[in-house]
């Protein structure tokens, strides 16, 4: 949270995860380059050349953690600490698959009688084909995208373009990701040179990220119809207010489809919208914290009562009024405005 | 049931001690990935071949030749040693020769490169000093007859050790922008006593235009025509009607 823009907010988590992505990074740049220095095959390969492919095969690998933190995130709130900085690994997976871009393109296409960008697109002109397709503009096509989610990955672009659109715009990921598989199979994997090993591999990352998509869906849609509520005399029934853990919510989803997340504190519920006004996180799988609702995943805060930030901070969310008959709660599925304030329902 | 709000993690609130130990698992495991990863890409890397490049520039005095592509005939202990001359960067070194008429002798400075005893020499300066050494004579001409080869069009510089991978998908679009740049072309096919490499030629003689081979470069291909011996350097004269793709 900020009430001003600044280029980062340094804590503690963020340092120590930017020094594990630094040394994360430096480890597989030197492992490869040495590894390949030593293997027979490939000992006499020009460093230029070694330490493109280290590059790219560097950003290929940060690629895939990006790209599993966010169902893993799902699957168990263990992985929550990956999430919570994962910009920076996204804005390092951009650096690094620019380095590699940069020297591929001057080492490849440069010093030669075509402009570099040019040759880039026109100097393998087999369009047509597939085992010779020019790779190198599938590579292209998801830097461009890498660079608009590094560039636009500050709060300053998610505020002003809007969470919806900022989070489809970062939904491009899974182009880039289909650009850069399609780039490795048709480049590094294809042909004579290419090790067939190399498309297995691929193929295993392939896997694992589709698994883990696949499964964060399939327990996300678990929780969803154990979620779903029939509305009782147009209020929602969600359940024994006991039955809520304290400082945690229960999550409902309304015939509209609207998430709401009951929060139990102090001998009182609250219920808020269940979506974040930062990142559209799951403000019912947050807890309280300091008597305010607190993100899961990046920590921004909302007072129950009000769906408010707390001053200097300005986001809010929708409320939703609440009572509490026999011990249960009843959620009225008609949201209030952002920031309107709901009277809390006192439990007993 | 009732979870403790200790174990909820905020980043920018201390780390739950119960979540330490994972996240610290989790560090281990990722970097175990990591160095994995790192070492099983590298170990996939292509055979980079075993061309050479010097380091330094040395003086080279020879004859030059000017068909089909521009060589030197340099006096060796072992015979005379034909080097193919081009420029630095990727271009070819027409240029810099200006109008020196092939059977002068010239003195270059340039960067040795060698690859399946085939001989290069980058030039390293613009200059060309032209003396009165006795011109070397050339080779006599050996002609190996017709043939059809599977193999690959490469861009001499690089194969011969500029670039190591200098073939191949990968170098596709620089062998390209190569050989449109004036390097000579070569035919490279692989046999079971290593890579055997020739210079391209039009069935004539003349040199191959880069227009008529742009597609094909570093795919595998079948060309038929005449394999000569000019001193130490094969020429596979081809007739670019028969050129084909084998994949």
């Amino acid at each position: 949270m900020a009430a001003t823009y600044k280029p980062v907010l340094w804590n503690r988590h963020k340092r120590v995860y930017d020094v594990v992505i630094g040394v994360g990074i430096a480890l597989y740049l030197a492992i490869f380059i040495a590894v390949g220095m030593s293997t027979a095959d490939s000992a006499n390969t020009s460093i230029e050349i070694l330490a493109i492919s280290a590059l790219g095969a560097c950003a290929f690998f940060m690629l895939h953690v990006v790209l599993a933190i966010g169902p893993l995130a799902r699957l168990s709130t263990t992985f929550l600490p990956l999430l919570y900085n994962r910009r920076h690994l996204g804005v390092s997976l951009f650096v690094v698959a620019a380095a590699h871009a940069t020297f591929a393109t001057v080492w490849y296409h440069g010093f030669g009688v075509l402009n570099p960008l040019v040759s880039l697109f026109v100097s393998n002109p087999r369009y047509d084909a597939i085992g010779s397709f020019p790779f190198e503009s599938l590579g292209a096509v998801a830097l461009v995208i890498l660079f608009l989610m590094a560039a636009t990955s500050h709060d300053f672009w998610l505020n002003n373009l809007s969470p919806a659109v900022w989070k489809t715009l970062h939904m491009l990921v899974y182009i880039a990701y289909g650009a850069v598989v399609l780039h490795v199979l048709l480049g590094a994997a294809s042909g004579h040179g290419g090790s067939p090993l190399y498309v297995w591999a691929v193929v295993v990352g392939f896997v694992i990220i589709a698994g883990l998509h696949l499964g964060a869906a399939i327990a996300q849609g678990g929780r969803d119809r154990a979620q779903r509520s029939a509305p009782k005399n147009d209020w929602i029934d969600a359940g024994p207010a006991d039955a809520i853990p304290q400082r945690r919510a229960r999550i409902v989803i309304a015939p509209s489809g609207a998430q709401i997340a009951i929060f139990r504190y102090d001998g009182r519920v609250s219920a808020v919208s269940n979506v974040c006004a930062h990142q559209m996180g799951p403000l019912g799988e947050g807890c309280i914290v300091d008597g305010l609702v607190t993100c899961p995943w990046h920590g921004w805060q909302y007072d129950p009562a009000t769906g408010r930030s707390p001053p200097p901070y300005t986001e809010r969310v929708e409320t939703f009024n609440v009572r509490i008959e026999n011990g249960r709660i009843l959620v009225d599925p008609k949201p209030n405005a952002k920031g309107a304030p709901a009277t809390p329902a006192a439990i007993g | 049931m009732a979870a403790k709000q200790s174990e909820f993690y905020v980043g920018y609130l201390a780390v739950p001690p119960r979540l330490k130990w994972a996240i610290g698992a989790l560090v281990i495991l990722l970097l175990a990935l990591v160095a994995f990863d790192a070492w099983l890409v590298a170990t996939l890397q292509p055979d980079a071949g075993d061309g050479r490049w010097a380091d330094a520039p040395t003086e080279f005095r020879g004859t030059l030749d000017r068909t089909p592509y521009p060589t030197l005939r340099v006096a060796t202990d072992a015979g005379t040693r034909t080097y193919v001359l081009v420029s630095d960067e990727k271009r070819g070194a027409e240029a810099v020769l200006g109008d020196i008429p092939a059977g002068a002798s010239v003195r270059v400075q340039g960067y040795e490169i060698e690859r399946a005893a085939v001989g290069m020499i980058q030039l390293a300066a613009t200059d060309v000093a032209v003396d009165n050494a006795p011109a070397i004579p050339a080779a006599p001409l050996e002609v190996h007859g017709r043939a059809t080869i599977d193999g690959e069009i490469v861009d001499s510089k690089c194969w011969l050790g500029v670039m190591r991978p200098g073939e191949g998908h990968i170098h596709k679009a620089c062998a390209s922008l190569c050989i449109r740049g004036g390097i000579p072309p070569m035919f490279v096919t692989r046999t079971s006593d290593g890579p055997q490499v020739m210079l391209l030629t039009l069935f004539d003689g003349r040199p191959v235009p880069p227009d008529a081979i742009l597609d094909v470069i570093a795919d595998p291909v079948r060309l038929s025509g005449i394999v000569e011996k000019h001193g130490d350097i094969y020429h596979f004269k081809v007739d670019l009607s028969t050129l084909a793709r084998t994949e």
